[in-house]
């Protein structure tokens, strides 16, 4: 007893609160008194919205409603603890602006656009608000009489992420105002209602001045909105010269509503014969081109033939010039997607389903699902529908790559699945789609200029008539026209899978997914808020008759607007980055050398019981050291050679060149990236061409290793003796392309995607990322992707510096200039799993309490916080910090405004921590 | 024919290996076993050999006392060598033309030898399943192997070194010999470390109270001097016992102020119903400065069946789609996992949190206690990270202290017919929630996955000694460790130890909080499926990065000394 007695003591002394407040639960039912005895009322949050605030919005971006003193709680937090702020409702975004992130030693990264605690209102899914007496209540768009008094504002957003808000300290009537108005604008019914339309007006105005060179990146992905585009993409390739053409039937989107202004049909076809026949088919879509394989096979998509109607030979027709543009004449295969893939309808169900499982209230919800988890995915069935697409894709790429034909897909409508496989199918079997702007301009195409109805898959706009929309599970709009169905998600999934699959072979990482993703919810771009191209053209053109110069619009790629430099390079998969740069090097060393920086480690890989380890590794290892060296002073001499040579050569289709050396290659994002596939699209006899057009300039054996360079950029194919590599790994029955073993090998060009169910991963970083219980601090991935980042930075460095010193002993010239400095990387303290999502709380950094993982100890933690020897960690460390440090509010705070706010952080405990400190107890009890 | 072979192999055992040199040992029990039970079959011209894990081999089979060897025709002189130990299980399928027979191992791979000749496929699975079941510790092929490669001399679990880590936290300990020669325990080494205010006498008294005469002994102790302790359940019995010298010798570890937690790994109810067969828990009565904690985790025989039905889900390539996730779940692998896992925060919360200390046992203290004492150091001690760090751990906790091995690993996943009370993988569990940890914590450990794997597989069959044997006692008297080569010796040997660090090794020095959400928790895809695990292809090319980073800096090391050079001769063409 006597122990209980000190131990309650000193919780006391910590919390600076009288005795006898501990004793009585009710007194804690007031979180003014918390915050009273916290000794730190006056700090609460006193910033006049209208003056603050404007500094913190966008261009055409308008405040419509503000609550004061609004607590915002932390997510998950056992204790309820939670900031206070001021939430502010604007046309764009629901702001929450304080000058301190809360319970936070590490903000999330930077966004240009929406801060970490801010969530655009395109992302807000569902509103519940809890009224003084707890009743929870949903509300819906048409919902009118919201009434005075409501206690807490819970939204759950379409990333998974669910935000608490807490009227309980505002002045009454200000919650109901600003519900009323992100309810009036979160369900906008209109895409010319859009935010994007506001502040790409806006921003146009207010920089005409100010457009700079800057964002020489954006460029390079290209658009497809232009008949240049295209043409570079048609005209580059061997296989498709004179059989294929653009046209431009549909410029004036007059035809077909959903289908491109331009597209790409087999040159034998009229335009006047097309015009008449695209009304065959469903929705108006034609066969369309998607892919040639150098072996003159072709992909090509387009929407199901109308039953009704009797011109059968307009398809067969269509069908047989497609065959033409086959000089072997193989047959066409068709994929009926309608039979091979979930219907959108089932999607939907699945991912609203996932949607419950990943997004748990709390704690002991998480917790519950605790051995059911398995079961839970499985009956979720996302990560079946993921397989099937994956299975789908791998048998169209099997057949264009093995030579077998031309394949077509077919759709219902033309506009999801064939999206998605034909994407699919481009990135498995085609390199160039692997790097970051090869599958940008790949999305770009097939999804955005293929006319993906993203506004209605999404759901981004609010159909007045069917209520029932808002209640995912109830979707009963089978009518696939409108039917809400997160259709790209499933396909960013697939990317993902093939991620993990295959990380050496792509070029983007999770988090350039998950960017992907929540760009649709970030009504700034022009790209994923309009359903089709016409309907773009259309608001478009609205928007410029009120003026005289035309506005630009933003798209997504043009990533230098949401996101800083330094954030962007954690797009680019470090692995990736290496591995490009070994096969510089490994091309130009001869075969032993270079295989045995791949493959050395296989040696000693963990075998059956080997017996006869013997010392392979040194041999290798001291073989290539001396060959690299030795080699490396004629290889520098050689390179510059292909240096001066290719910048001077005409580049057909004005892609940069590799415009100094080989070894800044890749580590230039973005600008340097484009060298990998303006090289892959000219094949391995291009590349030839290149080299032998000045190998009298210099002797046949650096002329060889010239062309190994430049191909080397692109294929890891030309590595020169597979089959060292292949006897010192596990290759199994190398016949047949069996998906259970590890089939692919590193010089091979298509991917080997394995579909079985096993195989897939599920994809925490996009689905979990708000779910701070499975945090771990230092832990996860993310931490692993900064480390190989780092891992490359340095290789990246050291080369360009050896490189610099070879340029020194070759010329004897030390006037060459200094290597380039190193890219600035991100400085982070702590990386969390969810980096950079998920901020890290201080309570799970300062490691003072364990409640979110051990249901054990969360119970006694409710109790007493933490034992007497760790001091509560609540209100301390808000007093610390709010003297201390430069307050950083991540996103566009100023210093200035910083410095004329203060915030407080409260610290309220609806558990009571009230019953005798027994740990004691409490232990025996909770197990 | 049977008879005959046994008895003389008895002959040979009681013999041979004690005064004869190995080799001599080992062509004599190749003669016999080729004479006796070979027949005519040492060697098959013409065989195939499919595996899982290995490309499809055409060549010759071999048999050999210890292997089963297939020598590759095609010109690039594979060979892949199959220990017998390592065969759990044997089908035979044989038709006209072709004979098959699986060897499935304990490893959970699979392999596929087909003969042409039906009388030499029999003969070779006859002697192989003779072979695989040979019980003889002096028969094992560790006894015959002789390491090729330089050994690095171990020196792992070693006593000294333990003592000279906790005098710098505390002087409360001292080393005792009072089980020399195994007199109170054969599950404990000889010397062992001990509260200095306790008498020999005293751990004698307590250690006739345990059970098996594990008395409660020092495990870990944490930087604040909190320790971990590991015992056996008291012999309370039916008629209430109890033991002061065993009450005084946990109590002095507290300290006066100090209480601490007795995690017994049991339910209440079966710890209660143990006292009906001689066992029991602790009474809150007697020692009342402990607190009890009941965690249940399951007997080694549970785990045999639930590995059993995870290893065969995990193998069936053919499993239906939407089956695969709930079979996984059914076998509750994975939730033993979460259990340990779950226990161990559990105790390293109370030490470095709490800054009590923990009191662990079960029944027999040598299966889950060893696992939860294990991973609360790698928990809580960066120095448990590293490799070294990491072997010494599992060689003072489950080899010096007595898991079972030779039981436990008797046989595996494939064997026919119930597994006895005991057989289970408790070692391979806490293998599979170190992995957990690893794959939690990438950066944190110094080795990486496949030392896991590695250590898995040789638990099961090895050409090493270190898992032979139930305990130290058995260890002394075959004289396992003079007679065998350490698996440790091996890994940290200076050509092999490279090829199992982790490329991202950060060292950190706090303590690890893993996540036990079924959400976290991770099928061990590299033991349990790893034809398809992608781990290994990520590794490869972060070392070969690694390897990379290396040459490139000797390389610029290299050229600025030439480049210097190069300077000074045109320093001195100025001059």
């Amino acid at each position: 007893m006597s122990m209980r007695r000190t131990f309650k003591l000193k919780v006391n002394q910590v919390l600076h609160r009288p005795q006898h407040h501990n004793s009585a639960a009710s007194d804690h039912d007031d979180p003014l008194k918390d915050i009273k005895l916290a000794g730190a009322y006056e700090h609460v949050y006193q910033l006049s919205p209208s003056s603050e605030v404007d500094g913190l919005l966008l261009p055409g971006e308008i405040t419509v409603g503000h609550a004061k003193e609004v607590i915002s709680y932390v997510l998950h937090d056992e204790n309820r603890r939670g900031t206070s702020g001021l939430l502010v409702c604007t046309n764009f975004r629901l702001m929450f602006v304080t000058d301190k992130p809360p319970y936070c030693n590490l903000i999330a990264v930077d966004n240009k656009l929406i801060g970490p605690q801010d969530v655009t209102l395109s992302n807000i899914e569902t509103i519940y608000i809890e009224k003084q007496n707890g009743k929870r209540k949903k509300l819906y768009p048409t919902s009118r009489n919201i009434k005075d008094g409501i206690q807490k504002l819970e939204i759950h957003c379409k990333d998974f992420r669910i935000l608490t808000y807490s009227f309980k300290l505002s002045v009454l009537g200000e919650g109901k105002n600003i519900v009323r108005a992100i309810l009036h604008h979160s369900y906008p019914q209109d895409s010319s209602l859009s935010f994007a339309m506001e502040y790409i007006s806006k921003k146009a105005s207010k920089e005409t001045s100010t457009k700079e060179a800057s964002n020489i990146s954006s460029k390079v992905v290209s658009l497809y909105r232009k008949v240049d585009d295209w043409e570079k993409l048609i005209m580059t390739s061997q296989a498709m010269k004179g059989r294929w053409r653009i046209t431009s039937i549909n410029e004036t989107f007059s035809l077909s509503a959903t289908m491109p202004g331009l597209f790409v049909v087999p040159s034998s076809l009229s335009d006047a014969f097309l015009k008449d026949a695209i009304h065959q088919y469903n929705n108006n879509r034609l066969p369309i081109w998607c892919y040639t394989h150098p072996n003159k096979c072709s992909l090509l998509r387009s929407s199901n033939f109308r039953e009704e109607s009797v011109q059968f030979q307009v398809d067969q027709k269509i069908r047989q010039e497609i065959t033409k543009c086959d000089p072997s004449g193989r047959k066409i295969r068709m994929m009926d997607l309608n039979k091979m893939c979930p219907t959108l309808q089932q999607v939907q169900m699945s991912f609203h389903k996932l949607k419950t499982s990943c997004m748990p209230a709390n704690e002991d919800e998480y917790m519950e699902s605790d051995g059911k988890w398995y079961s839970t995915l499985q009956t979720i069935k996302w990560l079946q529908f993921v397989s099937c697409c994956l299975e789908v894709a791998r048998t169209c790429v099997d057949h264009i790559d093995s030579g077998l034909g031309t394949v077509l897909l077919i759709e219902t409508l033309g506009v999801d699945w064939t999206a998605c496989i034909s994407c699919l199918v481009q990135v498995l079997i085609d390199p160039t789609k692997r790097t970051i702007d090869g599958l940008s301009e790949l999305i770009q195409r097939e999804w955005i200029i293929g006319c993906h109805p993203f506004t209605t898959r999404l759901g981004i706009l609010h159909q007045p008539k069917k209520s029932s929309k808002f209640q995912p599970e109830s979707s009963t709009s089978d009518h696939p026209e409108v039917c809400k169905s997160p259709i790209f998600m499933v396909f960013l999934d697939c990317l993902y899978q093939i991620l993990t699959q295959e990380s050496t072979k792509v070029e983007y990482t999770s988090f350039f997914l998950t960017s992907l993703a929540d760009g649709t919810r970030l009504p700034v771009f022009d790209t994923f808020i309009f359903n089709n191209e016409r309907e773009r053209n259309r608001t478009l053109q609205q928007l410029n008759q009120q003026r005289t110069t035309d506005i630009e619009t933003i798209s997504i790629w043009d990533w230098d607007v949401q996101y800083p430099h330094h954030v962007q390079q954690l797009f680019i998969n470090p692995l990736y980055r290496c591995k490009r740069f070994h096969h510089l090097v490994a091309t130009t060393t001869p075969p032993l050398g270079g295989n045995s920086i791949a493959t050395n480690d296989d040696v000693t890989s963990p075998n059956t019981l080997d017996l006869t380890t013997t010392p392979k590794v040194e041999k290798l290892k001291s073989s290539k050291k001396s060959s690299t060296h030795h080699r490396s002073a004629s290889d520098s001499t050689c390179l510059d050679t292909t240096t001066s040579s290719m910048t001077s050569s005409s580049t057909p289709h004005g892609h940069k060149r590799i415009n100094s050396n080989s070894y800044e290659v890749p580590y230039q994002p973005p600008q340097g990236r484009s060298v990998f596939y303006c090289a892959g699209d000219e094949r391995p006899d291009s590349g030839r061409s290149v080299a032998n057009s000045r190998s009298s300039s210099t002797d046949n054996m650096a002329a060889e290793d010239d062309e190994a360079v430049v191909i080397g950029l692109v294929d890891q194919v030309n590595s020169r003796a597979p089959q060292v590599a292949e006897r010192l790994r596990f290759v199994p029955n190398s016949a047949n392309n069996n998906n259970d073993v590890i089939g692919c090998r590193d010089d091979d060009d298509v991917m080997q995607v394995k579909t079985g169910v096993q195989y897939l991963r599920f994809w925490k970083f996009a689905y979990l990322r708000w779910v701070s219980f499975s945090q771990l601090i230092g832990g996860g991935e993310s931490p692993q992707v900064e480390q190989e980042n780092k891992m490359a930075d340095e290789i990246v460095q050291l080369a360009s510096k050896i490189e610099h010193l070879e340029a020194q002993l070759c010329n004897g010239d030390t006037s060459v200039t200094s290597p380039p400095p190193r890219v600035d990387d991100v400085t982070v303290q702590f990386v969390s799993s969810y980096f950079p999502y998920l901020a890290i709380s201080n309570k799970s950094a300062n490691k003072s309490t364990l409640g979110r993982v051990y249901n054990f100890s969360r119970k006694k933690e409710g109790k007493s916080t933490t034992s007497a020897s760790a001091p509560s960690p609540k209100i301390h460390h808000h007093h610390h910090h709010t003297e201390g440090k430069p307050p950083h509010r991540p996103a566009p705070l100023s210093p200035a405004q910083v410095a004329a706010s203060s915030h407080h952080m409260v610290a309220l405990s609806e558990q009571q921590q009230t019953s005798e400190g027994g740990t004691y107890n409490r232990l025996s009890s909770g197990v | 024919m049977w008879a005959m072979f046994k008895q003389s192999l008895d002959e040979l055992t009681s013999t041979t290996p004690k005064k004869e040199d190995p080799v001599k040992a080992q062509l004599l029990l190749m003669q016999l076993v080729s004479a006796e039970t070979l027949g005519t079959t040492p060697k098959v011209e013409e065989a195939f050999l499919e595996g899982s894990c290995i490309s499809k081999m055409i060549g010759s089979a071999c048999l050999t006392g210890h292997h089963l060897i297939l020598y590759s025709h095609s010109g690039d002189n594979a060979e892949h060598w199959i220990l017998h130990k390592n065969v759990d299980a044997i089908d035979r399928r044989f038709g006209n033309d072709k004979c098959q027979i699986t060897l499935k191992c304990k490893d959970f791979e699979t392999y596929c030898l087909t003969v042409l000749s039906q009388e030499d496929a029999t003969n070779i699975a006859n002697s192989i399943e003779v072979l695989s079941s040979l019980d003889n510790i002096n028969l094992q092929y560790p006894f015959f192997y002789k390491a090729t490669n330089s050994l690095s001399e171990s020196n792992l679990g070693s006593i000294e070194e333990d003592f000279l880590m906790i005098s710098n936290v505390s002087d409360q300990w001292r080393i005792s010999e009072v089980n020399n020669n195994f007199q109170i325990c054969p599950t404990y080494p000889q010397r062992i470390i001990v509260p200095k205010s306790i008498s020999d006498q005293m751990i004698f008294k307590s250690s006739e109270f345990r059970n098996l005469g594990r008395f409660p002994i020092l495990s870990y102790c944490h930087h604040n001097g909190r320790v971990v302790m590991r015992c056996s359940q008291p012999q309370i019995g039916t008629n209430n016992r109890r033991c002061k010298e065993d009450e005084k010798l946990i109590n002095v570890v507290l300290g006066s102020h100090h209480r601490g937690y007795i995690m017994d790994t049991r339910t209440q109810q079966i710890a209660l119903q143990a006292r009906s067969k001689g066992g029991g828990t602790e009474t809150e009565f007697n020692y009342p400065q402990w607190k009890k904690i009941h965690h249940n985790l399951s007997r080694p025989s549970a785990l045999y069946d639930s590995i059993c039905k995870l290893v065969e889900v995990s193998r069936d390539k053919g499993c239906a789609v939407d089956k695969w996730r709930s079979r996984l779940e059914s076998s509750n692998w994975l939730h033993h996992v979460k259990e340990v896992l779950t226990a161990s925060c559990l105790v390293s919360q109370c030490l470095d949190k709490e800054g009590a200390s923990v009191l662990i046992h079960c029944a027999d203290g040598f299966d889950s206690t060893l696992q939860i004492t294990s991973l609360t150091q790698i928990i809580l001690n960066p120095e448990c990270r590293t490799l070294r760090g990491f072997l010494n751990l599992v060689e003072k906790e489950w080899i010096l202290y007595g898991h079972p091995f030779r039981e436990r690993c008797a046989r595996s996943v494939y064997s026919v017919g119930k597994a006895s009370r005991d057989e289970g993988p408790t070692f391979l569990l806490f293998l599979d929630c170190v992995h957990q940890l690893q794959h939690q914590y990438p950066l944190s450990f110094e080795f990486d996955g496949s030392l896991l794997c590695q250590i898995a597989r040789h638990t099961y069959a090895s050409q090493f000694g270190t898992f032979l044997c139930n305990n130290e006692l058995e260890r002394f008297t075959s004289r396992v460790r003079s007679k065998t080569t350490s698996l440790w010796s091996h890994l940290l040997s200076d050509d092999v130890f490279p090829s199992y660090l982790n490329p991202v090794y950060q060292p950190r020095s706090d303590t690890i909080w893993p996540s036990v959400a079924p959400q976290s928790l991770m099928l061990w895809g590299e033991l349990f499926t790893p034809f398809v695990d992608p781990s290994a292809v990520t590794r490869r090319c972060l070392r070969s990065n690694k390897l990379y980073l290396h040459e490139l800096r000797s390389t610029i090391n290299e050229l600025s000394k030439e480049v210097s050079q190069l300077e000074e001769q045109e320093e001195k063409l100025k001059t």
